[in-house]
């Protein structure tokens, strides 16, 4: 057996493995086992997140016209700095949005409203 | 044989993406992924920064897949992102996070009476 062989059987074992992780992730999804409810909605209420939503547009955005252009092109294509820059101010936007919220609940937990 | 895997894995993982962002897509339509409140704070109602910041991101979404449409069939790279659109984006999501922050108060000091009676609860 050459080392090129091996390396071929090697290949094909990871991406049985990772193929099956994202195809049991994604059954999972359908089925509603994993459940996708909260994913724009923040974490202390079932409000929907402006900044979640945002993140998740630009992502799927990203995401998807990188496989797109790797497909056609027939290799890994350059992501430039600005599409980075893009996502980075979208996933900032998040974080801050989140800390901004936390903070907020734990004021009201430390200071509920006095009933009058 | 190496190259066949590999364009198997390139339609796999599209297939992969596609499917999911159908069904979240399909999860927004029928409501079992909520966007209620989604240009509202706590307190109702539409709040401005909020219903600026989702046309910006509209925007901005759509003028960069007019971007990649334009791409040439021998391009070997995403298209930038024109620096203009990365300033509207920052501009847009700063106002957004200070509206959030002055309609939460989330930054503002503790009142004397809640840290008084934090501390008196800790005695």
């Amino acid at each position: 057996m050459t080392a090129s062989t091996i390396a071929l059987i090697g290949f094909g074992v990871l991406l049985v493995i990772l193929l099956g992780f994202a195809a049991i992730v994604l059954v999972k999804i359908l089925a509603g086992s994993i459940t996708l409810e909260g994913l724009i909605s923040e974490a202390d209420s079932s409000k929907a997140s402006l900044s979640r939503f945002q993140f998740l547009v630009f992502t799927f955005l990203v995401a998807g016209l990188f496989l797109l252009l790797t497909i056609e092109t027939g290799g890994f294509v350059e992501i430039p700095a600005t599409v980075l820059g893009l996502l980075g101010i979208s996933g900032g936007s998040y974080v801050v949005s989140k800390v901004v919220s936390a903070q907020d609940t734990q004021k009201k937990t430390a200071n509920p409203p006095e009933d009058v | 044989m190496t190259w066949f895997l590999a364009e198997v894995v390139e339609f796999a993982l599209i297939a992969w993406l596609g499917i999911l962002a159908l069904f979240v897509a399909l999860s927004i339509l029928r409501g079992d992924i909520p966007l209620a409140g989604l240009l509202s704070s706590r307190s109702g109602g539409a709040d401005p920064e909020r219903v600026q910041s989702l046309l910006i991101v509209g925007f901005v979404l759509v003028a960069y897949l007019v971007e990649f449409a334009d791409l040439p069939s021998d391009a070997t790279a995403l298209p930038d992102v024109p620096e203009a659109l990365l300033a509207l984006l920052a501009g847009s999501n700063g106002l957004y996070l200070s509206g959030k922050i002055a309609r939460t108060g989330a930054l503002t000091p503790t009142p004397p009476a809640a840290r008084n009676r934090r501390r008196e609860g800790n005695e």
